[in-house]
């Protein structure tokens, strides 16, 4: 790392009370050269991707989810086509527009090769982007940022919005954790405010997690306070959906906008695991996503060309419904890549049918690795980052294409 | 939770009698000889003990302090039971008087899911049953249950907290895993309650069952044993007209079955579950499981293998008895001889800070509780999978949450209605004059003295810092005391335990 902006900040605390002060720009917080910024959006509970961009065109989706298969196009409630094979759950209608535009693309009987249907593995398999537990141990996007230029200088190089930090950030550069952008800040003021600024400069161990944590919220207050994320207002036409997701995309797009060196984000969505009467509780999850990603790119405006949104999932669900009007652990799913100059309006899929022989243990055969998404985005938006070291046991496979 | 004004201001009442009750309890039986791994023991079992606690705790020593955690009904709860049975209405009753106290009050379960909650955050507060408090903590994150995933599992998480987990906490694993079993919270979180509804399996139940409730995700099972132990339990189901566990033979696959490498014979029934539990809680793979999900729990995210096959075979010798594998963990020498490492979860360390400032709820104190667990996104019995609330610092410690700790120190310090607790700060700080005087006694107060040399020079630079280098008066003694003790708390020692 160029210099350590953190050891600096921190001995500087006491003598440099310009640092604290509102206002005063730091000048750290570098513009990167060339390039833009991933987000991981993640859905975590196994969404269900035969349910969201449903194959209408082959029979035996019907034929194995009698009861739980969303209508062909032109029937009550039927899918949005989408290229006269697959179409996209009518819940997710905010969506259709992003596609006809070209800048949606998705990615179908996607996932990680590993047979692991326990959701605790298999998130911990696709955070750590590696394909056995024995694997690297740090997340795929901590290692993408490692590597970076500006990796430990600013400190929004990677950004999780929400009250954790998901695995996939894990690694030497920890990511920032914010869940409010607003009052992102100590109660106090005054000598009590000097005074706990000097604690905090000296209290703490430099080396202990806690105290790197320590270190990392001094920076993210101090800079939140040069940088005034709350000026950028919300686009007019980005009507982002209530609740905690929502407001979390929202924070997301004004910290991007304030441009403060962020090239990896996250944002996660819990909720997906449907074991029973799935159609009643995937129908409001997918229009708090659709509706969520629809506000995100309109919000961004011109910036939505320079950022990379992927939105996964541990894994799909079975091929077949159960006995509860739900669906049990599978293996294939989606993937959705929105902007950042993707060549969308295309649903990428080798698809490997549906039929009880090409089913994988009565799942859908995985036939992309997801890992092949993380390398194509990585290779458009953080051009400077080894794809080899991100995706280790993966080397890449062929092209989807997804970027010209 | 707390969202009704009313049962945050009942809890005002009942915790200030509660502190006073338990304050004096401890200092009747304290007595001289202080004794530094009994300290660190306490601060496992029960994070953020008062003064005088800790000095009984001193002078009675590892073993006997251990022994008396083991015997919960031996510790005199009554103060806390009465305020308890006189504040929160709710909890004493049954499944249709829950239903119907939810229709009365417009089919709103506020009442039943604050009082649940309350009463959690209370016993955790006052109770002198502290082991036994954290052990149906650790209970309920094994077998998890998220309360507000619906309604219906607002009422039958709080009845399988009342009639699963707390009966069985100190119990045996067997008998805790059937009633969970049949719990009506249980069947419906995880769906086994459908399980072979309409001629097919449901394997949620069956899944979970093996990885996050005995084997352990790499335990031994294979997806074919999923497919069997969910055959199994097909039709462990409702009683749809009372809600109560049912067996229900039309929903049963009846076929043979294999599990875990034991052929199970077409016909058995309900009794294909009862064998189902019966091998997962005797096997081996559960016992280390458990075993390694305990001494995360109260030591360390990291246990070694040395310790685990102790407790495991704790766990093994005693047929799951889990007062057997707190005593063998507790006395093993890598957990005797270690010093705090284990990074206290949000509920531990906002609980823990109210224990050390001895704080009685002002009728706000529960709500901003409740405000600062759901920003450290650890509200009681609402992680929203079926794993369990996290032993794991990474996923507690980040930015975010380093930031809403200090706050949380700084404005609950500060006491009366803004920090939502009062805290007797003149009490506290009887006889301190000087700043000499405050720093130690304020580091006493939180239990992180007594001071190094380094230790010391750091508080006394803030503190000086705080005063702008002048003595302190009658005036701002407690005010510097306070801001002290908020930055002591936010310190490193304090997060640990």
């Amino acid at each position: 790392m160029p210099i350590n902006r953190r050891e600096f900040l921190c001995s500087s605390l006491l003598s440099a009370g310009a640092l604290a002060m509102p206002g005063v720009s730091l000048g750290f917080a570098g513009k990167s050269a060339g390039g833009g910024s991933v987000v991981a959006i993640y859905l975590r509970g196994g969404a269900d991707g035969l349910n969201m961009v449903v194959p209408w065109r082959d029979d035996n989706y019907y034929r194995l989810r009698p009861r739980l298969a969303v209508p062909r196009p032109d029937s009550a409630g039927g899918v949005l086509d989408l290229d006269g094979f697959f179409g996209l759950n009518p819940s997710m209608l905010p969506l259709r527009s992003l596609y006809t535009e070209g800048k949606l693309a998705m990615v179908h009987a996607c996932g990680g090769t590993h047979g692991s249907r326990s959701h605790f593995d298999a998130q911990e398999l696709m955070e750590r982007g590696v394909n056995s537990k024995s694997g690297a141990t740090s997340g795929w996007l901590g290692r993408a940022v490692e590597t970076l230029p500006q990796a430990g200088i600013d400190p929004f190089i990677s950004t999780a919005i929400g009250t954790a930090v998901p695995r996939a950030f894990s690694g030497a550069v920890p990511a920032v954790g914010i869940s409010s952008v607003e009052g992102f800040d100590l109660a106090l003021e005054g000598n009590a405010l000097t005074a706990a600024r000097y604690a905090i400069a000296h209290g703490y161990s430099k080396s202990s997690s806690i105290g790197v944590a320590a270190m990392q919220t001094v920076e993210a207050i101090d800079l939140l306070k040069a940088a005034r994320p709350t000026q950028y207002v919300t686009d007019p036409t980005a009507m982002y959906p209530t609740g905690t997701f929502g407001n979390n995309l929202k924070q997301l797009a004004q910290l991007l906008k304030a441009d403060i060196g962020i090239r990896t984000a996250g944002v996660d969505l819990g909720g997906w695991d449907h074991h029973d009467s799935e159609a009643g509780n995937l129908a409001p999850l997918l229009s708090e996503l659709s509706a969520g990603l629809l506000a995100l790119h309109r919000d961004l405006g011109s910036l939505a060309a320079s950022v990379s949104v992927i939105v996964m999932s541990e894994f799909g669900r079975r091929a077949f419904e159960n006995g509860s009007l739900g669906t049990d652990h599978g293996t294939g799913n989606l993937m959705m890549v929105l902007g950042g100059g993707v060549r969308g309006g295309r649903v990428l899929a080798n698809w490997p049918g549906m039929a009880d022989a090409n089913l994988d243990r009565g799942d859908l055969k995985i036939t992309t690795d997801y890992r092949q998404v993380f390398r194509e985005v990585l290779a458009k938006q953080l051009p400077e980052v080894d794809l080899d070291y991100v995706t280790q046991d993966y080397v890449g496979g062929p092209s989807l294409g997804l970027f010209s | 939770m707390f969202d009704d004004l009313h049962v945050s201001e009942s809890l005002a009442v009942s915790s200030q009698a509660l502190a006073a009750d338990a304050v004096a309890g401890a200092a009747a039986r304290s007595k001289v000889t202080a004794s530094n791994e009994a300290l660190i023991l306490l601060n496992r079992i029960a994070p953020g003990a008062s003064r005088a606690e800790r000095t009984r705790v001193a002078a009675l020593g590892y073993e006997a302090y251990l022994e008396e955690q083991l015997n919960p009904a031996a510790l005199d709860d009554s103060a806390l039971d009465t305020v308890i049975s006189q504040t929160l209405f709710t909890l004493v009753l049954n499944r249709a008087q829950l239903f119907a106290n939810a229709r009365a009050n417009g089919g709103n379960y506020g009442q039943i899911a604050s009082e649940f909650t309350a009463n959690f955050l209370l016993r955790a507060l006052y109770s002198r049953r502290q082991l036994f408090e954290s052990t149906v903590g650790f209970w309920s994150d094994v077998l998890n249950i998220q309360l507000n995933a619906n309604a219906q599992l607002i009422v039958e998480k709080s009845l399988d907290d009342r009639l699963v987990v707390r009966p069985h906490a100190f119990g045996r694993f067997r008998d805790l895993l059937g009633a969970s079993a049949k719990s009506p919270a249980m069947l419906i979180y995880l769906d086994n309650a459908s399980n072979g509804l309409n001629g097919s399996i449901n394997e949620n139940y069956a899944r979970e069952l093996m990885e996050l409730h005995t084997l352990g995700v790499d335990g031994g099972y294979s997806e074919t044993d999923v497919i069997d132990v969910a055959r199994c339990l097909s039709g462990w189901s409702l009683n749809r007209t009372t809600g109560d566990f049912l067996f229900q033979p039309t929903y049963h696959d009846s076929g043979a079955k294999r599990v875990l490498g034991v052929n199970i014979a077409a016909g058995g029934g309900l009794q294909d579950g009862e064998t189902v539990l019966d091998l997962l809680a005797s096997h081996p793979s559960t016992a280390r499981y458990i075993a390694t999900r305990l001494i995360r729990r109260f030591v360390t995210d990291t246990p070694g293998s040395e310790l685990i096959t102790a407790v495991a075979q704790a766990f093994s010798s005693s047929s799951g008895d889990t007062r057997t594998m707190l005593r063998a963990m507790f006395l093993h020498p890598a957990v005797r001889g270690a010093p705090a490492s284990k990074f206290k979860r949000p509920q531990e360390f906002t609980l823990s800070m109210l224990r050390v400032l001895e704080a009685t709820a002002e009728s706000n104190g529960f709500r901003l509780l409740a405000e600062a667990l759901r920003g450290l996104a650890h509200t009681p019995f609402s992680w929203p999978s079926p794993d369990g609330y996290p032993d794991s610092a990474p996923y507690w410690l980040n930015s975010n949450a380093t930031l809403l700790r200090w706050n949380y120190a700084i404005n609950t310090t500060k006491g009366g209605a803004r920090g939502g607790w009062r805290i007797a700060w003149t009490t506290l700080l009887e006889g301190v004059t000087t700043l000499e005087q405050l720093i130690p006694r304020v580091a006493d107060i939180v239990g992180i003295g007594p001071l190094s040399g380094s230790a010391l020079s750091l508080w006394t630079k803030s503190a000086l810092t705080l005063t702008q280098r002048q003595q302190i008066t009658t005036a701002n003694r407690d005010s510097t005391a306070i801001t002290l003790a908020a930055l002591m708390l936010s310190g490193e020692s304090f997060q640990l335990r």
